[in-house]
């Protein structure tokens, strides 16, 4: 199958890259694009270790080809925050409460995070834990990712209300 | 990376032959790039990814993101439409859906998990044809038609339980999904022993149908009021539980459905 050029903006730039349209999103994210952060654990679209955010809606990127970022908004944990800048609240949470220990998940908890807070501000632990029900964490356990989220999602509020 | 996929690794969409990418623009092109030798449907892809870890290497993918005809809900006054391409994001939160038959959009949001739902769709659901996915059992109970394009126009009527004896048009396109309206329609779900056992329970003012179903079984119909499940087949059995477990289970699966119901 001949490479195309594949168009679609990645954490906020338009992005234009060569890559046959039918291999896995994550592989031309990771090496195209030079994204290491998204992380490819399973291959299978179960653990979530690769969550990225297509048009703000969260997707495993082992799962979808590269046709499919097409003319999409992609957004990864390498957006969530620039080298010299503030951590996001999520990174800082995570980071507070030792959210996680190997790493390998933390890029794919971080993303769907993000997508639980765009549509969830002030989320209650069940509907939280429902969400994190998408990817697998084999170190931590999952009670210090939920206490980071819901004290991201309560900074984010502080934030908007500041 | 290109391992061979042999021993005890799968394959992955990463690691098997790269396939040839054909994009449908319209039903018709669809359909004629569907009957091209190894030829694959592609909606949202989240099955497809896992029968590629089976095994599957599909020679061509159809990417169907751009047939606009196969997406959305339609309500009308006769029946409800959904098209194939519709998310369980999209159908579990439709406001008209959730009005015209409470419950139903309810039990579909309990399937899969949230990463999941936002790409895959319902037409990938049932045409994967696993009986670990739901969607097949709740439209049992809803007496759903599954309506696929045919190759001269048009469409053609198939039944869920048609879906899992194979009786489909091919090349298969699944359209959309219509669920006749009742007087007085209300659904619910019950999960709560998945996998051994679900049941969903469709009332009406002029009567209703309950389906159950497993992990590994195909959903089975069954009268709303038979309170024993004496219906239920006798084949209606496998490793995990019993023919006698299931009508047991079963009957009091059909009994919270009641009461859930009444409870509205």
């Amino acid at each position: 199958m001949p490479a195309e050029t594949i168009r679609f903006t990645l954490d906020g730039r338009e992005v234009a890259v060569t890559a046959e349209p039918a291999e896995p999103l994550a592989n031309l994210l990771r090496e195209a694009c030079g994204i290491q952060g998204v992380r490819v654990a399973c291959s299978r679209a179960v653990c979530g270790a690769c969550t990225i955010l297509v048009d703000g809606e969260p997707a495993a990127s082992c799962a979808m080809f590269a046709y499919q970022a097409e003319g999409r908004a992609v957004e990864t944990v390498a957006g969530l925050s620039q080298p010299g800048q503030a951590l996001h609240p999520l990174q800082e949470a995570f980071a507070r409460h030792a959210a996680f220990q190997c790493g390998t998940c933390t890029a794919g908890f971080l993303m769907l995070a993000k997508a639980l807070l765009a549509r969830h501000p002030e989320p209650d632990r069940a509907t939280i834990a429902e969400w994190l029900s998408s990817n697998i964490c084999r170190c931590t356990g999952y009670g210090a990712i939920i206490a980071a989220v819901e004290e991201a999602a309560a900074m984010m509020r502080a934030e908007k209300m500041a | 990376m290109r391992a061979s996929a042999h021993g005890l690794i799968a394959t992955t969409i990463a690691t098997a032959p790269r396939a040839e990418l054909r994009r449908a623009a319209s039903v018709p092109e669809a359909l004629d790039l569907l009957a091209l030798p190894g030829a694959v449907a592609v909606a949202g892809g989240t099955d497809l990814c896992a029968q590629y870890n089976e095994g599957a290497q599909p020679a061509r993918l159809v990417a169907l993101d751009a047939v606009e005809e196969l997406r959305g809900i339609t309500v009308a006054a006769d029946e409800i439409r959904i098209g194939a391409l519709t998310t369980h994001a999209a159908g579990s939160t439709s406001a008209p859906l959730r009005a015209a038959l409470p419950g139903f959009p309810e039990a579909w949001a309990m399937l899969a998990n949230p990463r999941v739902r936002f790409r895959a769709t319902i037409g990938g659901n049932l045409m994967a044809r696993r009986t670990r996915y739901e969607m097949s059992l709740l439209l049992t109970a809803l007496g759903a038609e599954l309506r696929f394009a045919a190759p001269g126009g048009g469409v053609v009527a198939a039944s869920a339980h048609d879906l899992w004896e194979g009786r489909i048009p091919q090349p298969a396109l699944l359209h959309h999904i219509a669920i006749p309206r009742r007087r007085g329609a209300r659904f619910t779900y019950q999960r709560a022993l998945r996998p051994q056992l679900t049941l969903a329970l469709h009332l009406h003012d002029a009567g209703g149908l309950a389906a159950i179903g497993t992990e590994w079984l195909r959903p089975v119909a069954l009268p709303p009021d038979d309170d024993t499940l004496s219906a239920l087949p006798g084949s209606f059995a496998d490793p995990v539980i019993s023919h006698w477990y299931a009508r047991r289970a079963g009957a009091t699966l059909l009994r919270r459905a009641r009461e859930a119901l009444d409870a509205r």
